[in-house]
C-alpha cells in the first residue's frame, strides 16, 4: 500500500511494523470491525486504511474507538495486524497529552484507586441489597507504586503541566 | 470434587452490575468451583485501553495480579472476557520471554512480588469445558431449558489473539452453543453471530454507530426466532441491556430481547427463579420471555 502517513512518528512506526506496506487495501478488514459503523468508513474507506494513510492518526478522535478485538489481525490475508499498530499509536497519542478525557480520566481512576470504575454510593447500596459485602480496592498503595516506577505518573504530570 | 479458585470479578460487576457477582458467588460452588476472595485485586487492567495508554505499566499492574494468586497457589477464573483476555496475554508473554520478565519484576519490586509464572488464568467457560466438563454440568440440572430458543454470543475478546487465548474460532464460535445446548434450550443460528457487540463504541462515546451494530445484530437474532441471548462478559451484558435500550429508544425499535449472563441460564435449570436470579435488576426485560420461563417449573 502506498503510505501516506505524514507525521513524524512514521518512520519509527515503519521500522517498528514493516508489514503495514503490505496491505492491499482489501478490505476485508472492514467485514469484521465493529468500528466500521461509524458513518465515515465503508467498504472502500475501512478504519483499518483510514488510520493507516490520514495526516496524523495520532490526533484521529477515532484512534481511540478501537476495540483491540483482533479480528482483523485474525482476518487479515497478508498478516500486518492492525491491531497491534494500533494499540503502539494509542500509546504515542496517550504520551502526547492527545488522548481524550474519558481515557485521561479513566487511567487517573486505575492509579489513584486501582479500580477502573469510580465506587460510589450508589455501588454500596445496590450490593447491600444483594447481601454482597461492601466494596473495597485494596490495592491502590500498590498501584500507585507501580505507576510511580514505570514513570507513567510522570508522563500524566507532563502533560497535566503544558 | 471442587476445584479451587482464585476468583477475579473484575471492575464493571461488583461496582455497576453486583446482581452478576451474587449470581456468581450462587451458582458457580454448586457446580463444584470454590471462589477465593483476594480483596488485594485490582483491576486487570483493561485490554481495550489501558494497553494502549502505558504498555510497561498495563504489563506490570497485570503481574501483580498474577503474582496474588501465585502467591496462594490457586488458578485465577474472571467472569468477563476483558480481564481473562489481559491476564492471559500478560501471563503469556511473561512466561515466555525472560527478559520482558526481568523488566517487569523490576518495575514490581517496591511492591514485594515477583512474577514466576505458576498459575493459569481462565475464564469460567474455560473452566466448565475443561476442568468441570459438560456431561458433569448435566448433573446438576434438574429443569432443562426446553422450551426457549437462545442466541449466543461470546465476545472477543474471549478468542482473540488466538495462539494466546486458545478457546474458540472468532469467526464461527460455538463453544457457547454447546454450553447452551446442555442446559436443554435450542440454540438459535444467526449471520451477525461473530459480530463484536459495540461495547468499545459505547464506551468511547459513539453512540450512533452502536445504535445501528446493535439494531443489525437484534434483528438477526430475532430474525430467527431468539427468546432470548446468553452471554459471558459483562460489557456484552452492559452493551445488550443498557446498550439496547438506548439503540431501542433512539431507533425506535418495536421488539426487545433480554440477556441473560450464562451462569443466570444455569441457575435457572437449577430450579431459581428469574427474580432469585436477579432479573429484576435487569433493563430489558420482555414479558413473552418471562411467561416461558414461567412455564419451566
Amino acid at each position: 500500500m502506498l503510505i501516506g502517513i505524514q507525521y513524524e512518528g512514521r518512520n519509527d512506526l515503519l521500522e517498528r511494523y514493516p508489514m503495514i506496506e503490505r496491505c492491499f487495501k482489501c478490505s476485508v478488514c472492514s467485514l469484521v470491525c465493529p468500528i466500521q459503523y461509524l458513518e465515515e468508513y465503508s467498504p472502500t474507506q475501512s478504519y483499518v486504511y483510514d488510520l493507516f494513510t490520514c495526516e496524523n492518526p495520532l490526533t484521529n478522535p477515532n484512534l481511540w474507538s478501537c476495540a483491540a478485538c483482533h479480528k482483523c489481525h485474525e482476518i487479515c490475508p497478508q498478516d500486518v495486524n492492525p491491531a497491534k499498530v494500533f494499540t503502539d499509536l494509542k500509546e504515542l497519542s496517550f504520551e502526547k497529552g492527545l488522548a481524550p478525557q474519558g481515557v485521561k480520566a479513566l487511567v487517573k481512576t486505575v492509579i489513584t484507586t486501582g479500580i477502573s470504575f469510580p465506587i460510589t454510593l450508589v455501588t454500596q447500596r445496590l450490593r447491600e441489597k444483594l447481601n454482597l459485602p461492601p466494596l473495597e480496592c485494596k490495592a491502590q498503595e500498590e498501584i500507585t507504586l507501580i505507576a510511580r516506577k514505570t514513570e507513567l505518573e510522570e508522563k500524566i504530570k507532563r502533560w497535566e503541566n503544558t | 470434587m471442587t476445584i479451587r479458585y482464585a476468583f477475579f470479578r473484575g471492575c464493571l460487576i461488583p461496582t455497576k452490575i453486583p446482581h452478576l457477582e451474587a449470581t456468581a458467588r450462587k451458582i458457580l460452588p454448586e457446580v463444584g468451583v470454590e471462589l477465593i476472595d483476594i480483596p488485594e485485586f485490582s483491576c486487570c487492567p483493561d485490554p481495550i485501553q489501558f494497553s494502549g495508554i502505558d504498555q510497561v505499566t498495563w504489563m506490570t499492574i497485570a503481574a501483580r495480579n498474577l503474582c496474588l494468586a501465585e502467591e496462594k497457589n490457586l488458578d485465577i477464573i474472571t467472569l468477563c472476557n476483558g480481564c481473562v483476555n489481559t491476564l492471559a496475554q500478560v501471563n503469556s508473554s511473561l512466561k515466555s520471554k525472560p527478559k520482558l520478565k526481568a523488566k517487569i519484576n523490576q518495575y514490581l519490586s517496591e511492591t514485594n512480588h515477583q512474577f514466576k509464572g505458576e498459575i493459569e488464568v481462565k475464564h469460567f467457560v474455560k473452566v466448565f469445558y475443561e476442568d468441570i466438563g459438560l456431561t458433569t454440568l448435566d448433573k446438576s440440572i434438574k429443569i432443562p431449558l426446553n422450551n426457549l430458543k437462545i442466541a449466543t454470543h461470546t465476545g472477543c475478546h474471549l478468542f482473540s489473539p488466538q495462539e494466546i487465548m486458545k478457546c474458540d474460532d472468532p469467526f464461527d464460535p460455538t463453544i457457547l452453543d454447546a454450553m447452551v445446548s446442555a442446559l436443554g434450550a435450542e440454540v438459535v443460528d444467526y449471520d451477525l453471530k461473530p459480530q463484536c457487540c459495540g461495547s468499545s463504541l459505547t464506551l468511547s462515546g459513539k453512540q450512533d454507530g452502536s445504535n445501528q451494530l446493535l439494531k443489525d445484530k437484534l434483528f438477526s437474532m430475532k430474525e430467527n426466532g431468539a427468546d432470548c441471548i446468553a452471554v459471558v462478559c459483562p460489557f456484552c451484558y452492559q452493551q445488550f441491556d443498557l446498550g439496547q435500550l438506548m439503540a431501542v429508544r433512539r431507533l425506535k425499535l418495536d421488539f426487545t430481547i433480554p440477556v441473560l449472563y450464562y451462569l443466570q441460564l444455569l441457575g435457572l435449570t437449577m430450579g431459581y427463579t428469574l427474580d432469585e436470579l436477579h432479573y429484576s435488576a435487569h433493563k430489558v426485560r420482555n414479558s413473552s420471555f418471562e411467561e416461558k420461563c414461567k412455564l419451566l417449573y
